[in-house]
């Protein structure tokens, strides 16, 4: 219903600006986390999801109605946090400090699965299960988001939930 | 704890995680960002200055119309797909050309107009890895930017060439990123259309002649940017207008160890009876060769090798 609903915005982005409010309510928590997850910063984690917002704005003629804008969404926020550290570790400007893993999560509840995924999974890994597990995508968009075959998506996504099974045995 | 119970707290503890909505600034941003674009297009001008500004501008667009000025930028990338970008002031891309039928494959689908400059290369660079064009064993990767600004095209060279290498380092893969700059030229315009490659390949080829003259365009088109990499590394060739950042993969290539057994073996020579033995990496016929010359107490032979599939190409002995 929300994926209809989002391509529909989407689609109507293209003629009218004002649109981009709603999907930016749809949407904007989503990418803050998974935007979270790979940078491990609240404050640098939200400015790049207010630049995920904007590109989407700016190349939403790109967009090719196929039922799959939340998956477009994330490719751009994805696009837009890689760049955004690589031009950070180029420049060396240090603008972000990554938080502790259990900074970025106070006032909120225990993160204890959170915590554990950041610890033990590495970063393909982690990505690989929010987008999965907490965004709801198919193992096919990821594999196109991430540019990974299918097989290793499945593979990752596998070992990735067996390492923290095994963790909490331990 | 199962997989269900550990993917449904995982999804519990993360739909709690929320952010303070910068909606309102997102929509301040944008139409800021609507209005400096109307602007760029429509400076406000007086009206006393608007009918000198017309006759102005209507000379500008019949002097542009038969001069063709070059007020965009190309950025083009060779691997063996050959893309060429057209782009403006703003670093967004205008056009895209694809030179030959791999640049047709890399793009696949995607339409780059109209999209910043950075995201195009990251589209592009990703795209050859994914159809496997760039690999560990084909490292080399051309860019050139043609302009007429020194400046201007000098540093976008510098920040492409940058993007490339990040890119490909992003894929855990080191990249040996050859740069180039230079102004419009109708000559290497026409010899791209004739051999159906990028502009900044003809200039990479040109340059190397210049210094090497023994070599013929015709003989150079046809290799790899690699192997012109590779042969302008064996050479030690330095130029003023190319930057190489990176070094070149070898992997693809024979060692000289594996030549030397397979001409001994050819000849039947041991490494015992060799009086003299010398090999250097040349060209011919479109392929990179080892040209190997040796003696034992009889004979002196010549080899030609091809240096990635072992052929031996041609051979001479002389008793």
């Amino acid at each position: 219903m929300l994926e209809k609903k989002l391509e529909n915005l989407v689609v109507e982005l293209k003629e009218n600006q004002d649109v981009l409010a709603q999907i930016y309510d749809c949407m904007y928590d989503e990418v803050y986390r998974y935007i979270y997850s790979i940078v491990h910063n609240k404050e640098y984690a939200q400015d790049l999801t207010h630049d995920t917002f904007i590109q989407v704005y700016r190349n939403v003629h790109l967009y090719k109605p196929k039922g799959n804008a939340k998956a477009w969404i994330i490719t751009i926020s994805r696009n837009v946090t890689y760049m955004s550290l690589r031009k950070l570790s180029r420049e060396q400007v240090v603008d972000y400090e990554i938080d502790g893993v259990d900074e970025g999560m106070n006032g909120i509840h225990d993160k204890m699965m959170i915590k554990r995924m950041m610890k033990i999974l590495c970063q393909d890994e982690s990505e690989i299960i929010i987008l999965h597990v907490v965004e709801g995508l198919k193992f096919k968009e990821i594999a196109q988001i991430m540019d990974l075959k299918l097989s290793t998506v499945l593979n990752k996504y596998h070992r990735s939930l067996k390492k923290l099974r095994k963790s909490l045995e331990e | 704890m199962k997989n269900k119970e550990i993917k449904n707290q995982l999804k519990k503890e993360f739909q709690d995680i929320h952010m303070p909505s910068r909606k309102e600034q997102l929509m301040r941003d944008i139409e800021y960002i609507d209005q400096l674009e109307v602007q760029q297009i429509k400076r406000k001008i007086p009206r006393k200055y608007q009918i000198s500004f017309l006759a102005l501008a209507c000379t500008l667009i019949f002097a542009f119309m038969i001069s063709k000025p070059q007020n965009v930028y190309s950025v083009s990338f060779e691997v063996n797909p050959s893309i060429e970008l057209k782009i403006n002031h703003q670093r967004r891309v205008e056009d895209v050309i694809c030179h030959n039928d791999d640049a047709l494959l890399v793009l696949d689908e995607m339409d780059l107009k109209n999209t910043d400059l950075d995201v195009a290369v990251n589209a592009i660079i990703g795209s050859m890895f994914k159809y496997g064009y760039i690999t560990e064993a084909k490292n080399s990767v051309l860019v050139s930017v043609q302009g007429s600004d020194k400046e201007a095209r000098e540093a976008l060279k510098q920040d492409v060439a940058t993007d490339v290498k990040d890119i490909l380092s992003g894929y855990s893969l080191k990249a040996s990123v050859v740069s180039q700059d230079y102004k419009f030229s109708k000559e290497r315009e026409e010899l791209a259309e004739k051999y159906g490659i990028s502009v900044g390949k003809v200039t990479l080829i040109k340059k190397l002649i210049n210094v090497s003259p023994d070599y013929e365009f015709a003989d150079l088109v046809d290799l790899s940017i690699n192997d012109l990499n590779t042969l302008i590394h064996y050479k030690n060739i330095q130029f003023k207008t190319i930057t190489i950042d990176g070094v070149e993969s070898h992997s693809g290539y024979l060692s000289d160890e594996e030549v030397r057994t397979k001409v001994l073996n050819h000849a039947q020579v041991t490494l015992n009876d060799l009086k003299s033995y010398e090999d250097e990496l040349d060209v011919k016929n479109n392929q990179l060769v080892y040209n190997v010359n040796f003696m034992d107490a009889y004979a002196s032979y010549n080899y030609q090798v091809n240096a990635i599939s072992g052929e031996i190409v041609s051979f001479d002995v002389k008793m």
